[in-house]
């Protein structure tokens, strides 16, 4: 039989196990926020830019059909020979919101949101959800498993699981079987000095630019006439704003 | 407790020999390479260091092209694959890294897959990338549709400098 010694002991040591418990709990939400700090490294994009889109859905055709398609033309996806509807994927997609009391139709493309404080980069068990110096949300393919953790997390329904072997992928847009994908804002063409597919093709309906420089034209045109985040009350102060909803 | 020793490294020379034994010993075909061959003067490094480094080359350049934004440099994939593998095959359809998407079977045709095949490496790369110049262009980036009063430099983040 165990001693009145040792049951102290081990009362000290279970003690000690619920002081250390809470303490990382505390600790925990702080920790686990991953983000990319701005890098010192030669030409690395900062966070001295914050790109971000001003989406005006009064000036958008058939609701942001021509956005869609652009976006479809330039990433390549959409046309998964081998997966149902559900499960295709659906980088940007036309949302239809009805007013209840006066029965007025409105129709928006939603797309990755690119937060600033984005739920699908702290729940990333590998860090492969992440969000680049400049504001861009982007998923790692080199290290993405697949848990589909992200698209769990995203309150947008933003991202898309790729189900099949892919083939002939577009040369800026590498996606592939058994990661996650969403809007990468164009990336490649960002870097390139140019304008996201969708703002090309919308006719004026989208203004792209930086966030953080008062003389923009979207920073203007956000100063002028506002622009709504969708779901603005989970504060995650989202890169991509709507005029007209 | 020597002479145990000897013996069974005596045995073991043996055995890796005869395992060695049933190993092609030929090289890819020369034929194959003709493209590589050609360009192989012009290469960003010279040959001999390509042949041992060009994945390790590749895998620097992927972290710096997703998390820096860093684009167009020498070592980036998308260079190789414009410059070593062409368009089409001799008979005019695409040249793709597999030969049968299905099985997975190599093109040796391919400038990555001729060796690969040869030394049996099993790679991800074309899994998501793509194997061949021809979907360059494809995307409508020939507007040039430029953000006003945006240069490159800008974009990597020096506009408020």
């Amino acid at each position: 039989m165990s001693n009145p010694q040792n049951i102290n002991s081990y009362r000290r040591k279970f003690m000690q196990g619920i002081g250390v418990t809470a303490a990382a709990a505390t600790l925990a939400p702080g920790m686990l926020l991953r983000e990319v700090q701005a890098s010192n490294k030669e030409g690395y994009v900062t966070d001295k830019v914050r790109w971000g889109m001003l989406i005006d859905t009064n000036k958008l055709v058939e609701g942001g059909q021509e956005v869609v398609n652009a976006c479809k033309k330039e990433h390549g996806w959409g046309a998964e020979a081998h997966s149902n509807e559900r499960q295709k994927a659906s980088w940007v997609r036309k949302v239809t919101v009805t007013e209840k009391t006066t029965g007025y139709v409105n129709q928006l493309p939603v797309m990755c949101q690119h937060c600033e404080t984005a739920p699908c980069v702290d729940v990333c068990p590998t860090g492969a959800s992440m969000k680049r110096a400049d504001g861009i949300v982007l998923v790692n393919k080199h290290i993405c498993i697949g848990c589909r953790y992200c698209m769990m997390a995203c309150p947008y329904k933003a991202r898309s699981f790729v189900h099949e072997s892919l083939f002939d992928q577009h040369a800026d847009s590498p996606r592939g079987k058994g990661t996650v994908e969403s809007c990468t804002m164009c990336v490649h063409r960002v870097d390139e000095g140019k304008e996201p597919a969708c703002v090309e093709a919308s006719n004026g309906a989208i203004v792209f630019g930086d966030l953080n420089d008062p003389n923009s034209n979207i920073s203007q045109k956000l100063k002028a006439e506002d622009g709504k985040q969708i779901r603005a009350d989970l504060g995650l102060n989202t890169g991509v704003r709507y005029q007209g909803i | 407790m020597f002479g145990k020793a000897r013996f069974f490294l005596t045995a073991m020379i043996l055995l890796s020999g005869i395992i060695l034994q049933g190993c092609d010993t030929s090289h890819p075909p020369e034929s194959r390479l003709k493209t590589a061959l050609a360009k192989s003067e012009q290469c960003v490094e010279p040959t001999a260091l390509m042949r041992t480094n060009h994945m390790e080359f590749i895998k620097h350049m992927q972290d710096d092209t997703v998390y820096g934004g860093i684009r167009g440099t020498k070592h980036e994939l998308k260079a190789c694959i414009n410059c070593h593998v062409p368009a089409a095959s001799e008979d005019g359809k695409p040249l793709n890294y597999l030969k049968d998407n299905e099985t997975g079977e190599l093109n040796e045709e391919h400038f990555c897959a001729t060796c690969h095949k040869y030394a049996v490496v099993k790679l991800n790369c074309f899994e998501c990338h793509s194997d061949n110049p021809q979907n360059e262009g494809v995307a409508p980036n020939t507007a040039a549709h430029k953000i006003p009063a945006l240069t490159s430099a800008q974009a990597k983040g020096g506009s408020h400098e």
